[in-house]
């Protein structure tokens, strides 16, 4: 890792808005398809929707947040632990992940990473706000994971 | 020329943001991000009112930014010269940088600051950001 360039608190945050960007859009055409799904079933025959309808709607919602729980984990997991070592935002601005031997994340590893950014995002985004001041741009997630992001 | 392109995009995204928080007031936007750790406890978090405060500061307004959230007047001066080093390629953030100790200080300090905060106890609760 010590031959590395760090990548720059500036391309992370352009990289995150990216990825940000990329699964909205994911987020919006699931959010289509749940929305109409749900429609259609609660119009029913008379148009009035059956209870059986309701329920199914009600745990098909509980279905719909996992999977965009999921969607996000697997995103940057399948990302970081590729050969390009990098999400879709991160290889447009040309920086990778690595870890504290600057080598290849496992998937196991990337996981934890991708799990650690809830606690970076629940106090406010300070445990992003931390690459800024730490000794190797190191967010808390980075911490958690003992990862770097440098330079491609 | 790939890195003045990657630059220039960083500077302009920077500019947008900050734009963006001059002219909305983030008590007027109800689609700018919770809290979920407010949402979740009902208490406030130590980065809660951040983006009140970055928007006093853009307006002059120091005392208010104060209010709102004072880590502040911490989180920018980082910010900037780290932000200044990675656009013009100096190397000035380094002597001010947090080593592992001074993340543990750093955070032992959030916590208090989070206590402090949330007691309903006057001059504490002049930390709480305003409505």
């Amino acid at each position: 890792m010590e031959n590395q360039v760090l990548a720059g608190v500036g391309n992370r945050l352009v990289a995150t808005i990216i990825d940000g960007i990329i699964l909205t859009i994911i987020t919006l055409i699931i959010s289509a398809i749940f929305g109409v799904s749900a429609f259609s079933a609660l119009s029913g025959e008379n148009g009035k929707p059956s209870d059986a309808a309701i329920v199914a709607i009600v745990a098909a919602y509980f279905g719909f947040i996992m999977i965009l729980f999921v969607l996000r984990l697997a995103y940057f997991s399948y990302f970081e632990s590729s050969e390009r070592q990098a999400t879709p935002g991160k290889i447009a601005m040309k920086i990778k992940v690595v870890d504290e031997n600057g080598l290849r994340l496992s998937l196991g590893n990337a996981i934890g990473r991708s799990l650690s950014k809830i606690i970076s995002s629940a106090i406010c985004m300070i445990g992003y706000i931390m690459a800024f001041f730490t000794k190797d741009e190191q967010a808390l997630h980075d911490m958690i994971a003992k990862t770097y992001v440098v330079r491609a | 020329m790939r890195i003045i392109i990657s630059k220039a995009i960083v500077a302009a995204i920077l500019i947008t943001i900050t734009a963006f928080y001059f002219f909305w007031n983030p008590l007027e936007i109800t689609s700018l991000p919770l809290c979920p750790f407010k949402n979740l406890t009902e208490f406030y978090c130590p980065g809660c009112g951040g983006q009140r405060a970055f928007h006093q500061i853009l307006h002059g307004n120091f005392t208010q930014a104060f209010h709102s959230n004072f880590l502040i007047y911490f989180f920018l001066p980082f910010f900037l010269l780290k932000i200044s080093d990675e656009l013009f390629g100096t190397t000035i953030s380094k002597f001010f940088l947090l080593n592992n100790k001074g993340i543990w200080i750093f955070w032992g300090f959030l916590i208090c600051f989070t206590i402090l905060r949330n007691l309903p106890l006057y001059p504490f609760n002049q930390l709480i950001p305003s409505k």
